[in-house]
């Protein structure tokens, strides 16, 4: 007989898969049931993971899940794993379903696809988080896309068809890519191990690093829902944060030999530096928030593989659930000022707001983003720019451009406080009184909120590490 | 000991009357008197700690660690900084005191900065430090456009800001040179070091505070309260950096010339922009001025009161003059505008980015003025205007001071 401590990681696994089957039992036109039991499934997953996290920080072991059933000749054999480097995983994507469950609510009375598939994804994820084989975890990770792909067909947007294709066609074919070169046996010579190396981490970057590595991006930020865009971002992204780390393990100690660090680096400023020049030209404060998180994410990539010390783990992920958090707030902010119009009735005011909103995503250092940013960026500085180094000053090249593409990205936040966006909302609605405060009251609350957690995650993170 | 519960009495009396005014209307005439006792008690307070600190010498510095990041949050109260707490209470007060009966906002914005000012002022570390500095700014920020909107445009705030995040990054940068090196940013810990620590990132600090106090004296004349907060803050800064900018004597040569371009700079530009009034700035770029004198060079000081007194001079003197009569260089306008194309192209594209104030400091008037200066001696002597003549004086005296004291 389990006790609940024993059976703990059993239910955070499976609780979004029973979510998914409730949820779909319930008629496509009641929403409120079906909201009502998502959120309740999403805050007893991440209560059961924090739960799990306690027992991890204090050191008790828990159990690795592991069941075995065979058909006929057919035999299956299920392994999941729990390690220090996977458990932030299995909490990050409780708090993301926790997070868009309670932010961003779905009225669509046509079918529950979306409802159910977020679960359904997570679901997957967590499956595939307990692996500790690329082999095992790329080509389950690479089907759950078509998940998305179904939620992007099901939205009311015009060109979903493309960007289905596009993203479907790129992803897959990358997918395929490094499957095979797994098969391969190493090479000696050092351009193929580094072109192998590439391919394995290509599917990861594909997902993370959009920009510099997938040509679908304009057309999937401008062809998903708004409701359900922040979901399948933070989803493909962990997913792609994942493969680098299983793909890490997998190049192993040759690491630091080969020049994929400074690849890494160099790859990422790409990005951002793409990311930027498109954000300038093109400030929408619909997009914008998507054009900054993947900006930062791009970064991502470079500080995992800066070295194989586990600090630089623990930067990466207080940097991408910084960003998640933040992302999910200006969306949200976003999303209450098209659907409802203004709450306020002074322009200025509703302006402030949105500056307070953008506030966490500017870098500033020491609020938002900028709490995981800095000291990730000095870390991974004290690492390569010391005078020993033999690449120091491609180093300190590639971190200047970041700065510059860094600077831009914050003109182009603050330029669309002067946009028109505000005066255009053609979706005003008539609101009530009582929901105009609730929508103010949120305008104030979400940047502190975000900024309060923003300070708690390195915490958090930090704290099993230092017991 | 006691030194903390001073502190953490100031701040307390600070938070009552944050608390008042935003509550209620400062014209209630309770409410004044509740605010100026407790604000008289603050004062009370920073006598006493200065008493402490600065005559009887017992500093506190306390640090604390918690993470494998080499960020420690710490607390450093000296002699400086009650000095500077002092000086920021009195200005509080006169603010407080101006406009009790006109407007609450401007009293709360400057006691929310003063509240940042005194955390920064006892912050050890500096990557906490400007930390805190930038959130200032992003507060200060926000509340201007939340309540100044009618007078200060929405374009006019974000201007600013946009060119505060880029010295704040030059700041960073200049800091990230020095944590690479010696893997710490404590200001403590840093001074053991002082000796070893090369001349580029003393140069990159040094300018880049300079650089931070030149744009706070250009921003925006409305949100004077604001410059106000930058000076102080790098005030802060410059203190905590004393003994790593002021050391070696080989620096002060470097320091000189660059408080002299700088100097020559906020001159230009006041020329430029002749006819809006900007005095406020200008007095706090006055003033740091002569603050990093006080640090400790003396050479700095020539320079310093000589460009001060250009710049405030030429100011009186240009904006009494009709516009026509002050076109400094005008039979060499058309000749300068050939070499100048090109530069007026890249002016057009960066107008895009930074907004058509800086590049018009940038690609249109500096280059005009640079092409200037080369014809200056030429145009002084066939030419009866008195402005010029002035400026040719005061000029060439500053290169003679400059002569005799290297």
């Amino acid at each position: 007989m389990y006790t609940f401590d024993q059976a703990s990681l059993y239910i955070l696994i499976l609780i979004p898969l029973i979510a998914s089957i409730f949820i779909s039992l319930i008629p496509s036109f009641d929403i409120e049931s079906k909201n009502t039991l998502s959120c309740f499934f999403a805050v007893a997953g991440f209560c059961v993971f924090i739960r799990i996290f306690y027992l991890f920080g204090i050191g008790s072991k828990l159990k690795n899940i592991s069941f075995s059933f065979s058909l006929l000749n057919f035999k299956i054999k299920f392994l999941l794993f729990l390690n220090e480097y996977n458990i932030y995983f299995f909490g990050i994507i409780s708090l993301i379903l926790l997070l868009y469950n309670f932010l961003f609510e779905i009225s669509d009375t046509k079918s529950n696809i979306h409802h159910v598939s977020p679960f359904l994804l997570a679901f997957i994820a967590n499956i595939c988080f307990g692996q500790k084989d690329l082999r095992i975890a790329l080509p389950l990770l690479s089907i759950s896309t078509f998940m998305i792909y179904f939620l992007i067909g099901h939205s009311d947007r015009q060109r979903k068809g493309s960007a289905i294709f596009h993203m479907g066609t790129y992803l897959f074919g990358i997918d395929a890519l490094a499957l095979v070169i797994l098969q391969l046996q190493s090479f000696k010579e050092y351009i193929f191990f580094i072109l192998i190396a590439l391919g394995i981490l290509a599917p990861g970057l594909a997902r993370l690093c959009l920009p510099a590595f997938s040509p679908f991006l304009q057309r999937l930020i401008l062809n998903v829902d708004r409701r359900e865009g922040p979901f399948i971002f933070a989803f493909l992204q962990l997913v792609g944060l994942y493969i680098l780390v299983l793909a890490k393990n997998e190049i192993g100690k040759n690491l630091l030999s080969a020049d994929i660090p400074l690849m890494m680096a160099a790859l990422g400023m790409l990005s951002s530096l793409n990311v930027a020049l498109i954000s300038i030209t093109n400030f929408k404060s619909e997009v914008l928030p998507y054009y900054s998180l993947c900006f930062y994410s791009s970064l991502i990539p470079s500080v995992l593989f800066a070295s194989s010390e586990k600090l630089f783990f623990y930067l990466t992920i207080s940097l991408y659930l910084t960003n998640i958090i933040i992302f999910f707030n200006t969306t949200k902010t976003h999303n209450l000022i098209y659907y409802f119009g203004s709450p306020y009735e002074k322009k200025s005011d509703l302006r402030a707001m949105w500056f307070l909103c953008l506030s966490p995503f500017l870098g500033v250092p020491g609020i938002g983003i900028g709490v995981s940013l800095w000291p990730a960026l000095y870390t991974m500085a004290t690492q390569f720019a010391h005078d020993a180094h033999p690449k120091k000053i491609l180093w300190i090249a590639f971190l200047s451009l970041w700065f510059l593409a860094f600077i831009l990205l914050a003109v182009a936040l603050v330029l669309t406080i002067r946009a028109e966006f505000f005066q255009r909302s053609n979706m005003t609605r008539e609101i009530s009184e009582a929901f105009k405060k609730k929508i103010k009251s949120f305008f104030i609350l979400s940047p502190i909120a975000a900024v309060i957690l923003s300070w708690l995650i390195p915490f958090a993170i930090f704290w099993p590490h230092k017991s | 000991m006691d030194q903390l519960i001073l502190l953490f009495v100031i701040f307390l009396s600070l938070i009552i009357v944050l608390i008042l005014t935003s509550a209620f209307r400062a014209s209630n005439k309770a409410i004044i008197i509740v605010s100026f006792l407790s604000l008289g008690l603050a004062v009370i307070n920073i006598v006493l700690l200065m008493q402490k600190t600065l005559i009887k010498g017992e500093a506190i510095y306390q640090i604390l660690e918690f993470s494998r990041i080499n960020i420690r949050p710490g607390i450093l109260i000296d002699g400086h900084f009650s000095v500077i707490i002092l000086f920021l209470l009195i200005g509080l007060s006169l603010d407080f005191f101006q406009n009790r009966k006109k407007d609450n906002n401007i009293i709360r914005i400057s006691v929310v900065q003063t509240i940042i000012l005194l955390i920064i002022s006892v912050a050890s570390d500096y990557f906490i430090l400007i930390s805190i500095f930038s959130v200032g700014t992003l507060i200060s920020t926000f509340l201007f456009l939340k309540n100044y909107s009618d007078i200060v445009s929405d374009w006019q705030c974000t201007k600013d800001f946009l060119l505060q995040r880029i010295c704040d990054a030059f700041l960073l940068a200049s800091f990230a040179l020095l944590y690479m090196k010696y893997d710490t940013m404590d200001a403590k810990e840093l001074a053991e070091f002082s000796n070893d620590i090369s001349m580029f990132p003393r140069i990159m600090l040094f300018s880049a505070l300079s650089f931070r106090l030149l744009t706070a004296s250009f921003i925006s004349e409305l949100i004077f309260t604001h410059s106000k907060f930058i000076f102080f803050c790098v005030l802060v800064i410059a203190l905590r950096l004393q003994w790593l900018l002021f050391q070696q004597d080989i620096l002060d040569d470097i320091f000189f010339s660059i408080s002299f371009a700088f100097s020559l700079i906020t001159l230009f530009l006041l020329l430029i922009f002749r006819n809006k009034q900007r005095p406020p700035g200008m007095f706090y770029y006055f003033f740091s001025n002569i603050f990093f004198v006080l640090l400790g060079n003396y050479k700095i000081l020539s320079s310093m009161i000589l460009c001060g007194m250009i710049a405030f001079s030429s100011l009186f003197f240009f904006r009494s003059k009709k516009k026509e009569q002050i076109k400094i260089f005008p039979i060499y306008y058309s000749i300068q505008q050939i070499p100048l194309r090109g530069i007026y192209l890249f002016g057009e594209i960066f107008s895009k980015f930074i907004g058509f104030f800086y590049t018009n400091i940038l690609f249109f008037r500096a280059p005009q003025l640079i092409f200037g200066i080369v014809q200056l001696p030429l145009r002084f002597f066939h030419n009866g205007s008195i402005s010029r003549s002035f400026l040719f004086v005061v000029l060439t005296l500053s290169a003679y001071v400059y002569y005799w004291t290297t």
